[in-house]
């Protein structure tokens, strides 16, 4: 639990840094970045928490204006993709498809953007896994379920290119703190955090 | 987004508050375990207008006590307050060994498990008949109950197979049946005939996003197993919506108190 709350305490720091960069450096700097007006951002990552996802997602971004931008997210996540098989336990299949629309707010510099954008949409998670142990019947026992998905998008760009590189991390906000205000469910956001490496196509 | 951070700020700080039972009805003492050397920290909760003289309690014995205590002790007040029916003394067992320790029944590939033995005969040996001596617990089997989760989960499940006699109600949140290629299920046949003689009364709850690939399938095998094996028994299992291990378990408890207080 001390682990949650450090880590808790870390994403709170991480994005008041970032909400605090100043304005007036950016706005010099500005002048020397390429506006991406429309971009296209396929990508591949990682949930981390607490074993290993493996993402494959899209964010289409359209700034309307220098500073204000229409974020889309999709992703489709294998979840525990690497342990499909312990204590005799088989994973039949195990993952969660999201989209996600909201608006976003960017900050510049010479060679890159930083794009901090409040995601909202639907998740559906789908599993299903069997008991296989030779001493007993087989068991198999599956949930799919829909649920509300927002997070904080943290995005990215380098290069000003028609292609350029990304980097972007996904802090969940929910289940904590709109599904359940215990802080026991925060466990639940963890499990959704996502780092993601990928590259970018600017359309427009 | 600074007021949006502000909101969760607020929000975690709040959240992490721990949640305390009535000091004025909680009291605490520790005991040093003869059964495996450890000591336990144990707070019981007596219930509003507790009266030793004329009345006799159920009892709720919490694994990790330290975490669960007042969240269930507060909730026993609630739900039994609103079913219009006699409280139970909360009784929380405090850490002595590690809960890996004390909670799982076997030593896999010397990990440093497999304390469950003697922690049972703690609770049978030495807290059991301290709670009944020093307050008014009822000493009847079915008016004991054992809530555990996760590994206090698989506990209150080995419990259940290996000293059927000590408890009549097993409240299992998100329990970890996985353990050593699924043990328990092996405990729980081996005594099936002995047990299957009881009246049993047994909640079990998960998260539904528990999808780490070990919970969900022995959780339901173990669920069908004593359903379809037990003439005399009331159980129910349940899935708290769209949590997972952690998020799921106070929702699970007040589930489970709900059955407990309804059907005992």
């Amino acid at each position: 639990m001390e682990n949650i709350k450090l880590l808790t305490a870390f994403f709170i720091f991480f994005n008041l840094s970032a909400a605090s960069t100043p304005k007036d450096s950016t706005q010099i700097k500005l002048k020397n970045y390429h506006l991406h007006q429309l971009t296209f951002e396929p990508a591949i990552g990682l949930n981390p928490w607490p074993i290993f996802d493996l993402v494959i997602s899209n964010v289409s971004q359209w700034n309307f204006k220098k500073r204000a931008g229409i974020v889309s997210y999709t992703s489709y996540s294998a979840n525990s993709a690497f342990l499909r098989e312990f204590n005799h336990i088989k994973t039949n299949y195990n993952f969660s498809v999201s989209e996600k629309i909201g608006i976003g707010t960017s900050l510049y510099t010479r060679h890159s953007s930083h794009t901090f954008s409040l995601l909202a949409g639907i998740k559906y998670n789908a599993f299903k896994e069997t008991l296989e142990n030779p001493e007993f019947d087989n068991v198999t026992a599956s949930v799919k379920t829909v649920s509300p998905d927002f997070s904080l998008m943290y995005n990215v760009k380098v290069g000003n290119k028609k292609v350029f590189f990304c980097y972007r991390m996904i802090i969940p906000l929910y289940p904590y703190p709109f599904r359940s205000a215990s802080i026991n469910a925060i466990d639940g956001n963890l499990a959704n955090v996502s780092l993601e490496f990928r590259v970018g196509i600017r359309l427009k | 987004m600074k007021n949006l951070i502000a909101i969760l700020l607020v929000l975690v700080i709040s959240s992490c508050k721990k949640e305390v039972f009535n000091p004025i009805n909680t009291k605490e003492f520790s005991i040093h375990s003869i059964s495996n050397g450890a000591d336990y920290h144990i707070k019981v909760s007596v219930p509003e207008n507790y009266n030793p003289e004329t009345e006799k309690y159920a009892t709720m014995y919490v694994l990790d006590g330290e975490e669960n205590f007042s969240f269930v002790a507060n909730h026993c007040e609630k739900i039994s307050h609103a079913n219009s029916t006699s409280n139970v003394l909360v009784v929380s067992i405090g850490y002595g060994y590690d809960r890996a320790v004390d909670y799982t029944p076997t030593n896999v590939n010397n990990s440093g498990g497999g304390g469950a033995e003697k922690f049972m005969l703690f609770i049978k040996d030495e807290l059991i008949p301290k709670m009944e001596g020093d307050y008014a617990a009822d000493t009847t089997r079915a008016s004991r109950v054992i809530i555990g989760h996760s590994f206090g989960g698989l506990f209150a499940a080995f419990a259940f197979a290996n000293y059927n006699q000590v408890f009549g109600n097993y409240l299992m949140l998100s329990p970890s049946l996985w353990f050593d290629d699924e043990i328990l299920f092996k405990m729980e046949q081996q005594n099936r005939n002995i047990n299957k003689e009881n009246h049993q009364l047994v909640y079990m709850g998960l998260g539904q996003l528990e999808n780490e690939g070990r919970m969900l399938a022995p959780f339901e095998a173990f669920y069908q197993q004593l359903e379809n094996n037990y003439p005399d028994i009331a159980i129910k299992s349940h899935f708290v919506p769209r949590l997972d291990h952690m998020g799921s378990k106070n929702e699970n408890i007040i589930e489970a108190l709900n059955f407990y207080f309804q059907n005992r």
